[in-house]
């Protein structure tokens, strides 16, 4: 057979084409999942600035209202209230008190002897 | 001549290596001869140290009322290199700031990268600036976190808590002696942010948390600090005196459970305020202590036994010459007891005991009762006094000490002594300060009671308490009687020292520190009026500050709920049984 007329056959090889595409998926996904990933982070990262600023935010308000409800339950201001409002709140005077048992202090931290004789008749 | 190819080949060749070299050498110089210069560059653009604030502790008194808050507020900056036009800025937030949009405009025509607007705009104000900026799309203003300090109770108390300065600096009392404590440890992390000035988090870098400060608690009870300052200043409208100091101490564990001064201060405008307002005169201030000092020397020579208190003293009949001078009681007296010299305040008696004792063991003793040292509680500027050692003393100080001339003491002081006396002879350190927390409330220090020294014995001091109980029952203060209660104390009254020399004819230091209920003292109270003016005689202690001192504690043991000691016979009957009612003291 002549030598140009000889059958050349050109295959086509799978195995080592499978490798290319393989490794230039594998490439791509890496890529991909990269910037993905990366995407991602920005995107946690922007959640967790917004909720920074929201809870700073909470935190300052909480003071606000702290700091006013310290200035609104001051005794200052308490007083002028009492004042303005007329209420007619006045100390009791202590000859209104009268005193039926032995002073607390002497008895506070001491075990106190009780009966009940008596007490459901 | 003739380009073959080999030549051209060759000029390609070289001019290609010649240009990548070319490159190549402005990378290297980029990326590494450069490279810090451009990476600090890189990073002034875009890093930026980012500060935590930490929150300064706030101030409560004994039962966690609030005494001094924090306030949120934001500090509003301008960026000139990013304003493109000042005037519709200016415009655009001048109203909100309350600021004059023309004055505006031109402070925010500038190149410079941070001026500072305006300090102490609210929360709300910021968040309508941020928003009338945002509908203009205007650039170039920012916010920063800050806060002001609020003090809810005004004037009450304002000179012991005492109030910071624009850094947040403490000025005076408290909020200066706890600085260190108080004001916390700002934070900061290390920040990229993208070309629109937005934080890029994935990049943070280094970050330190904000440590907050501590929160302080007082001894003070705000309810006692109300009847301490109303007293004052119902004492003030009355006498009018120049100033005037109160004190209440505990006397068992040295706690201050009031104490004030005047004249006083808004804490929440200090700007407002001399020095002569915000001056703490029970630890900065100096006096003569007059009579209420004869409690050292008669302490002393019954400590010494030289004397017991039924030896009779002969007082001259109200003239006593010694050192060429004459010394005069206000009143002639003969013969008394040392029990009586001190009931009836008899300066010739109290000289001529001091005599008996001499003048190193009484000078011995005015120091063991705290006199001419700083007591060491936790308030600014205390200062010690003026106590001069035996060797500096002319021979008249023997008997001008013991009657409290010639020696300077704080008020503060003498309310210590005389609780020694109350509470068997311990000299106790004054406590302003009962807990340091840190913001989650775990102690960080407790302040527990201190004994400084037994200055006297039991024996001896209730020797002295069974006269000052005679000083108010019998004696010069009646005035400082609380019915249903044996109240203990001893007036003073000192000539004001003249700062050209000598003494002012006329015009007193008034004072009464005494104890209630005198066998069981729950409280010591110091009231002391400078130069006060009585309609229609002098201003003795006994006179002046005993009735204040008088209304102090009679409202203060209702508040304390302190049982009545004395029988007070009454016509109010409960249930129509006649029963005894206690404690007939009018509150008003």
């Amino acid at each position: 057979m002549n030598r140009n007329r000889r059958k050349i056959t050109y295959s086509i090889k799978f195995a080592s084409i499978s490798k290319v595409v393989v490794c230039t998926a594998l490439l791509a996904s890496v890529g991909l999942t990269y910037v993905y990933l990366k995407n991602q982070l920005h995107q946690y990262g922007g959640i967790q600035r917004r909720l920074e600023k929201e809870f700073a935010e909470l935190r300052t308000n909480n003071e606000v209202v702290h700091a006013q409800l310290a200035s609104l339950s001051s005794r200052v201001v308490l007083e002028k209230k009492l004042a303005k409002n007329s209420l007619g709140l006045v100390p009791i005077a202590s000859d209104r008190i009268v005193r039926l048992n032995q002073h607390p202090d002497t008895v506070r931290d001491a075990l106190r002897v009780v009966s009940s004789r008596g007490f459901n008749q | 001549m003739r380009w073959d190819g080999q030549a051209r080949a060759v000029t390609i060749y070289v001019g290609l290596v010649g240009l990548f070299s070319v490159y190549s050498s402005r990378l290297i110089d980029l990326q590494i001869v450069k490279h810090d210069e451009y990476t600090a560059l890189a990073a002034e653009k875009h890093n930026h140290k980012q500060t935590i604030y930490a929150r300064r502790g706030i101030i409560q008194d004994v039962n966690n009322e609030s005494l001094a808050e924090n306030v949120p507020v934001r500090r509003v900056v301008a960026d000139g290199s990013h304003i493109k036009d000042p005037v519709a800025v200016a415009e655009a937030i001048a109203s909100l700031l309350e600021m004059d949009p023309h004055q505006l405009a031109d402070r925010l025509n500038t190149q410079s990268k941070y001026v500072v607007i305006k300090s102490g705009v609210s929360e709300q104000t910021a968040d309508q600036i941020r928003k009338a900026l945002q509908v203009a799309n205007l650039r170039g203003i920012s916010f920063e976190r800050d806060f002001v300090r609020s003090y809810p109770n005004g004037q009450m108390l304002s000179q012991v808590i005492g109030f910071i300065d624009h850094e947040h600096k403490g000025m005076m009392g408290i909020e200066r002696s706890m600085q260190d404590f108080m004001q916390g440890t700002n934070g900061y992390r290390y920040i990229e942010h993208d070309r629109t000035g937005r934080e890029l988090v994935p990049y943070r870098g280094l970050e330190t948390p904000a440590k907050d400060g501590c929160n302080v608690k007082l001894t003070v009870d705000l309810g006692l600090q109300d009847i301490l300052e109303s007293e004052l200043d119902a004492a003030c409208a009355e006498f009018k005196p120049q100033n005037a100091t109160a004190i209440m101490m505990r006397p068992q564990t040295g706690e201050i459970l009031a104490m004030t001064s005047r004249p006083t201060f808004d804490a929440n405008n200090p700007g407002d305020a001399t020095p002569d307002q915000t001056k703490n005169r029970s630890v900065v201030d100096m006096v003569e202590p007059g009579s209420t000092f004869k409690i050292v020397t008669t302490s002393a020579v019954l400590e010494e036994k030289l004397v017991t208190p039924d030896t009779p003293i002969f007082c001259e009949n109200g003239r006593f010459r010694y050192a060429g001078r004459i010394l005069k009681d206000a009143h002639p007296l003969g013969v008394l007891t040392v029990h009586g010299i001190l009931q009836r305040s008899s300066n010739i008696g109290v000289a001529k005991l001091a005599l008996q004792l001499g003048e190193t063991k009484l000078y011995g003793y005015i120091r063991r009762f705290g006199f001419g040292q700083k007591t060491g509680i936790l308030l600014s500027g205390e200062i010690a006094g003026l106590v001069n050692p035996p060797h500096r003393w002319s021979k008249l100080d023997i008997t001008r000490i013991p009657m409290g001339h010639s020696v300077a003491v704080t008020p503060l002081q003498i309310v210590a002594a005389m609780s020694s006396i109350a509470n068997g002879g311990k000299l106790m350190k004054p406590l302003i300060i009962s807990q340091i927390t840190d913001k989650d409330g775990r102690p960080v220090a407790t302040f527990t009671p201190e004994v400084v020294r037994q200055v006297a014995s039991r024996e001896t001091t209730q020797k002295i308490t069974s006269a000052l109980k005679d000083v108010v029952g019998v004696g010069m203060a009646k005035k400082a009687a609380v019915p249903g209660f044996q109240v203990a104390g001893k007036t003073g009254t000192a000539q004001k020292v003249d700062p050209k020399g000598g003494y002012m004819q006329g015009h007193y230091v008034a004072s009464f520190v005494g104890f209630i209920p005198a066998d069981d003292p729950k409280c010591t109270v110091l009231v002391l009026l400078d130069d006060p003016i009585r309609k229609g005689g002098l201003a003795f202690g006994g006179a002046v500050a005993a009735p204040v001192f008088g209304r102090i504690v009679a409202r203060a043991a209702q508040y304390m709920d302190l049982c009545p000691t004395e029988q007070i016979p009454s016509s109010r009957t409960l249930n129509g049984s006649k029963k005894t009612v206690l404690a007939q003291w009018n509150y008003d």
